[in-house]
C-alpha cells in the first residue's frame, strides 16, 4: 500500500513520464512536417541543407524554437527558394511566425487551410504565388502578401482575422469592391491594398476601425467621392489615395485628423477648394494633391502648416496669388505649385524662405513682374524652375547666394538684360535654362578660372545674344569632357519626394524629360545672333550628346574638331553661313541619329560610311554645291574623291550590270545562225562532202 | 440607344492606345538590353520603368512618341537580337553594325513595315537570311555583310521595288544571286567573298538553288 508521498510521487513521474512521451512523439511529427515541405521546394543555395533527421530540429537554419523546444519561427528570406509552400508547415502545433518572403515560392495556398491558433505573424511577400487570398485565423496579427500574383476578390470572410493588426494586400491583381466587413477588423493598424485593380467606393464602414493608422489604398480604380466618415478615424497618421479615380471634393472634416503627417492624394479627380480645415492640421509634414482638378486660392491660412515639409499642389487649377508670408512655413523643403493658373507677383518672401527650401517649382503659371527677391546669404536652393510664366526684368545677381544651385529655369518668360555672368562661380550648377526670353550681348568669357564646373545642359536658344560663341567657356565645360559612362548605375537628378524635369529641343522635336539621367549633355544656342566662327575648341567635349547652334549668322568653317565628339546624338547648324567641306572626320560620330546642315553655304562631297549611310536628303538641302549620298548630284572626279567606297553606284556601269538574260542568248543564236550558214553555203556550192551533199540532195547548179 | 454608349466607349478607349503601344516598344528594347552583353554600359539608360522610351540615348522617336531610330553601331555589344524586335512598326533605322551580335536573324525583323535601313554588318551573325524580309517594303538599305550568314539569298528580296543597297559580301552564303528587280543594280562585288556562291541566276530558264540550305 502507497502512502499519500509515494502516490504523489508516482503520480508526477506518470506525468513526466506521458510528457516526455508526447514530447518526442511531437517531435517526430513536426521533423515529418518540415521534411514534407522541404521536399515540395527547390533550394539552390543549399540553405536547408541541414534538414535531416541527424541535426536537432532547433539548429536547422532558418528555424527557431520556443521553451519548450517546439518550432515556434520559420524564417527563411530572400533564399532563392522556389516550389509549392506546402501546408505542412501550418501544421506545426506550436508554430508562432513563418516569413518565406522574398523568394520564388509559386502556386496556390489551399482554401481549406487552418492555422494553427499560434500563429501570429505570416509573411509571404515578394513572391510569385497565384490563386485566391487565404483565410485568416484569429490569432494572426501580421498578414503580409505583397507582391504576389493573388486574384480574385479580397474574401468577406477577411473579416475575421479581427485579432490583425496590419494587413498587406499590396502589389497583387486584386479585383472587386473592398468588402464592408473588412471593418470587423477593428484592431487593425496598416491596411495596404495599393497596386491592384480593385474598383468601387471606399467603404464607408472604415471609419469603424478606430486603431488606423496608415491606409495605403494607391494605384487602383477606386472611384466615387472620399467618405466623409473616413476622417473619424483620428489615429489616422498616413492617408494614401493616389492614382484612383476619386472625384468630388475633399471632404471638410479632413480637419479631424489630427495626427496626420503624410496626405497623398494626389493623380485623382478631385474637385472644389481646398478645405480649410486642412490648415488646422498641424503634424502634417508631407501634402501632395497634384494632378487633380482642384479649384480657388491658396488661402493665407497655410502658414499654419507649421511642421510642413512637403508641398505639391502641382496640375490643378488654382487661382490667384501665392499667399505673401508662405516663407513663414520655416519647415519647407520643396515648394511645387506648377501647372496652375496662379498669379501675381513673386513674393520677396520666395527668396527669403529658410535655407531649409531646396526645391521651388512655379512653371506655367502667369506670375508677372520681376524677380525682385534677395536671396538670403545661406540660400540652400537646388532647383528653381520659373519656367513658362511672364517674368520680367532682369535676373537677380543674389541668385549666386544660391551656392547648392543644381538647376535653373527660367525659360519661356520675359527676362531682359544680359547673360547672368555671376552664375559662373556656382560650384553645383548642372542644368541652366534660359530659353525663350529677352536676353541680349554678348557672351564674355569669364575671368573665372573655372566656370560652370559641372554644368551639363546650357539652353540660351531664342534671345538675342549676339557677338563670338564664348570659346572661353566652352573650353572650360569640365563636366562635358569627361563623363563616365562607367557610374555603376543610372543615376536621374532628383531632390526629396521630387524628380528634377526639363523641355529641351532634341533630334528637331522639343521633347518633355520628365526625369534628368546625370549622364544627359546639351548646349542649345540656336536661335539667336552669334556671329563667327565655330571654335575648334567644341571638340573637346566628349561627353556632349546634343549641339543645337541653328538660326545664327556663324560663318566659318565646320571644325574638324567635331569629330571627336562621338557621344553625339543630334547636331544642327542648320540656317547659318558656315562654309567649306563637311569634314570626314565627322562619320566618327557612330551615335549621330540627326543631322542638319541645311541653309548654309557647305560645298563638297558629303562624308560616307556608318552613320552618313543612314542620313536622308533634307539634313543638306539649301547648301551651295553639296554632292555625293544622299543627294542625286554626283561629285566631281576632281582630286576630292571620297575615301570610302561609295554603296550606290551609276546605272548605266555596264561593266557590273548583271542582267544578260535575252542579250546573251541572242547573240550566240545569231554567232550560229551566220557561221551554220557560211559552212553550207561552202559545202553546197562545192559538194563536198558528198555524203552531206546526198543526204539532202539538193541540186545546185 | 446602346449604340452611342458603344460608340463613345470605343472611341475612348482608342485614347488609351497610344499610352499602352508606348510602353510595349519599351519593353521590345528593353527585351533586347537583357539579352545583349553592354560592358561600356552603353544601354544604360534604357529604363523601363519610364512612360516611353524616347528619352533613353540611342532612341529617336517621332511626335507620337513612336520609334523610329535604334542607333547602337560600334558599341562592343555581344549576345543576340530578339524577336521583340518585330513590334517596332515605326522603326526606320536599324543600327547594329560593327558589334560581336551573335545568333540569328529573328524572322520577326519582317514585320519592321517602316523599316528603310537594315545595319547588321560587321557581327557574328549566323544562321539564313530571312524569307520574311521580303515583307520590308519600305527598305532601301540591306547590309549584312561581314557575318557568317549561310543558306540561300531570299528570291524575295527582290519584290522589294525600293531596294536600292544590298551587300551581303563575305559570308557564307550559297545558291545564286538574284537578277530581277532592284538586283538588277546591285554592283557583283556586294556579294564577293561568299565561297559557296554560285554567281547570278540565269533568268529565263529553271531555276535552282542546288544543294543550298
Amino acid at each position: 500500500m502507497l502512502n499519500k508521498r509515494a502516490k504523489a510521487h508516482l503520480l508526477l513521474f506518470m506525468f513526466m513520464f506521458l510528457l516526455i512521451l508526447n514530447f518526442s512523439l511531437s517531435q517526430g511529427d513536426e521533423l515529418k512536417l518540415l521534411l514534407s515541405f522541404k521536399s515540395s521546394i527547390n533550394d539552390p543555395s543549399s540553405f536547408l541543407s541541414n534538414w535531416n533527421s541527424s541535426t536537432p530540429l532547433c539548429l536547422w537554419h532558418g528555424i527557431s524554437c520556443n521553451n519548450f523546444s517546439r518550432v515556434k519561427v520559420i524564417e527563411l528570406i530572400e533564399k532563392n527558394i522556389s516550389g509549392i509552400i506546402s501546408s505542412s508547415i501550418f501544421h506545426l502545433p506550436e508554430i508562432e511566425s513563418i516569413n518565406l518572403s522574398t523568394n520564388r515560392f509559386s502556386g496556390e495556398i489551399p482554401s481549406d487551410l487552418v492555422f494553427s491558433v499560434f500563429l501570429r505573424y505570416l509573411n509571404l511577400s515578394n513572391n510569385h504565388l497565384t490563386g485566391g487570398v487565404p483565410n485568416c485565423s484569429i490569432s494572426l496579427e501580421i498578414l503580409d502578401i505583397g507582391n504576389n500574383l493573388f486574384s480574385g476578390n479580397i474574401p468577406p470572410q477577411i473579416g475575421v482575422c479581427s485579432n490583425l493588426k496590419e494587413l498587406h494586400l499590396e502589389g497583387n491583381n486584386l479585383v472587386g469592391r473592398i468588402p464592408s466587413s473588412i471593418s470587423n477588423i477593428s484592431s487593425l493598424q496598416i491596411l495596404t491594398l495599393a497596386c491592384n485593380e480593385l474598383i468601387g467606393q471606399i467603404p464607408h464602414a472604415l471609419s469603424k476601425m478606430k486603431s488606423l493608422k496608415w491606409i495605403y489604398f494607391g494605384h487602383n480604380n477606386l472611384s466615387g467621392a472620399i467618405p466623409r466618415e473616413l476622417f473619424n478615424l483620428v489615429s489616422l497618421n498616413h492617408l494614401d489615395l493616389v492614382d484612383n479615380n476619386l472625384s468630388g471634393q475633399i471632404p471638410s472634416s479632413l480637419g479631424n485628423l489630427t495626427n496626420l503627417q503624410y496626405l497623398f492624394l494626389y493623380e485623382n479627380k478631385l474637385t472644389g477648394l481646398l478645405p480649410r480645415s486642412i490648415f488646422g492640421l498641424k503634424k502634417l509634414v508631407e501634402l501632395d494633391l497634384s494632378y487633380n482638378h482642384l479649384s480657388g486660392e491658396i488661402p493665407e491660412l497655410i502658414i499654419e502648416l507649421k511642421s510642413l515639409e512637403i508641398l505639391h499642389l502641382s496640375s490643378n487649377n488654382l487661382t490667384g496669388e501665392i499667399p505673401s508670408l508662405i516663407c513663414k512655413i520655416s519647415s519647407i523643403e520643396v515648394l511645387n505649385l506648377a501647372d496652375n493658373n496662379l498669379s501675381g507677383t513673386i513674393s520677396p518672401c520666395l527668396g527669403n524662405f529658410s535655407n531649409r527650401l531646396s526645391i521651388l517649382d512655379l512653371q506655367s503659371n502667369s506670375f508677372h513682374g520681376t524677380i525682385l527677391e534677395t536671396f538670403r546669404e545661406d540660400c540652400g536652393l537646388r532647383n528653381i524652375n520659373f519656367n513658362g510664366n511672364k517674368l520680367e526684368g532682369s535676373l537677380p545677381r543674389s541668385l549666386a547666394n544660391c551656392k547648392n544651385l543644381e538647376m535653373m529655369d527660367v525659360g519661356d518668360n520675359k527676362i531682359n538684360g544680359t547673360f547672368p555672368y555671376w552664375l559662373y562661380t556656382l560650384p553645383e550648377l548642372q542644368v541652366l535654362v534660359l530659353r525663350s526670353n529677352k536676353l541680349h550681348g554678348v557672351l564674355q568669357s569669364s575671368k573665372i578660372i573655372h566656370p560652370f564646373p559641372k554644368l551639363r545642359i546650357l539652353d540660351l536658344s531664342n534671345n538675342d545674344f549676339t557677338g563670338p560663341l564664348p570659346k572661353g567657356i566652352i573650353k572650360n565645360l569640365k563636366a562635358m569632357m569627361n563623363l563616365s559612362e562607367q557610374q555603376s548605375s543610372l543615376q536621374y537628378m532628383q531632390g526629396r519626394y521630387y524628380y528634377y524635369h526639363v523641355n529641351l529641343t532634341v533630334k528637331g522635336f522639343y521633347s518633355e524629360f520628365p526625369e534628368i539621367s546625370k549622364t544627359l549633355t546639351s548646349i542649345d544656342l540656336s536661335n539667336n545672333n552669334f556671329h563667327g566662327e565655330i571654335p575648334s575648341v567644341i571638340g573637346k567635349l566628349r561627353s556632349l550628346r546634343g549641339l543645337n547652334l541653328s538660326h545664327n549668322s556663324l560663318g566659318s568653317q565646320i571644325p574638324t574638331s567635331m569629330g571627336n565628339l562621338t557621344s553625339l546624338e543630334w547636331l544642327d547648324l542648320s540656317s547659318n553661313k558656315l562654309t567649306g567641306q563637311i569634314p570626314n572626320e565627322l562619320t566618327d560620330m557612330t551615335f549621330l541619329a540627326f543631322l542638319n546642315v541645311s541653309h548654309n553655304r557647305l560645298t563638297g562631297p558629303i562624308p560616307q560610311g556608318k552613320q552618313f549611310s543612314t542620313l536622308e536628303n533634307g539634313s543638306y538641302e539649301g547648301n551651295l554645291a553639296l554632292c555625293g549620298f544622299p543627294l542625286s548630284k554626283a561629285c566631281n572626279n576632281d582630286g576630292r574623291k571620297q575615301s570610302s567606297p561609295s554603296f550606290l553606284k551609276e546605272a548605266d556601269d555596264s561593266e557590273s550590270k548583271i542582267s544578260f538574260g535575252w542579250k546573251i542568248v541572242l547573240m550566240g543564236y545569231g554567232c550560229g545562225l551566220i557561221f551554220g550558214a557560211v559552212i553550207g553555203y561552202v559545202t553546197f556550192r562545192n559538194g563536198e562532202p558528198k555524203w552531206f551533199v546526198t543526204l539532202f540532195r539538193v541540186k545546185y547548179h | 440607344m446602346a449604340a452611342p454608349i458603344w460608340i463613345w466607349a470605343f472611341s475612348v478607349s482608342l485614347t488609351v492606345v497610344p499610352f499602352v503601344l508606348g510602353n510595349s516598344e519599351g519593353d521590345a528594347l528593353y527585351t533586347l538590353r537583357r539579352s545583349l552583353t553592354d560592358p561600356d554600359n552603353v544601354l544604360q539608360s534604357w529604363d523601363p520603368t519610364l512612360v516611353n522610351p524616347c528619352t533613353w540615348f540611342h532612341i529617336t522617336c517621332n511626335q507620337d512618341n513612336r520609334v523610329t531610330r535604334v542607333d547602337l553601331g560600334n558599341s562592343n555589344l555581344s549576345g543576340h537580337l530578339v524577336s521583340e524586335l518585330g513590334k517596332l512598326e515605326h522603326l526606320q533605322y536599324l543600327e547594329l553594325y560593327k558589334n560581336n551580335i551573335e545568333g540569328t536573324i529573328p524572322t520577326e525583323l519582317g514585320n519592321l513595315k517602316s523599316l528603310i535601313s537594315l545595319d547588321l554588318y560587321n557581327n557574328n551573325i549566323s544562321g539564313t537570311i530571312p524569307p520574311s524580309l521580303g515583307k520590308l517594303k519600305s527598305l532601301v538599305f540591306l547590309r549584312l555583310n561581314d557575318n557568317w550568314l549561310t543558306g540561300p539569298i531570299p528570291r524575295e528580296l527582290a519584290g522589294i521595288s525600293s531596294l536600292k543597297v544590298v551587300d551581303v559580301s563575305n559570308n557564307d552564303l550559297c545558291g545564286t544571286i538574284p537578277t530581277s528587280g532592284p538586283f538588277e543594280h546591285i554592283p557583283l562585288n556586294n556579294f564577293e567573298r561568299n565561297p559557296r556562291l554560285e554567281g547570278p541566276e540565269l533568268l529565263g530558264l529553271a531555276s535552282y538553288d542546288t544543294n543550298c540550305s
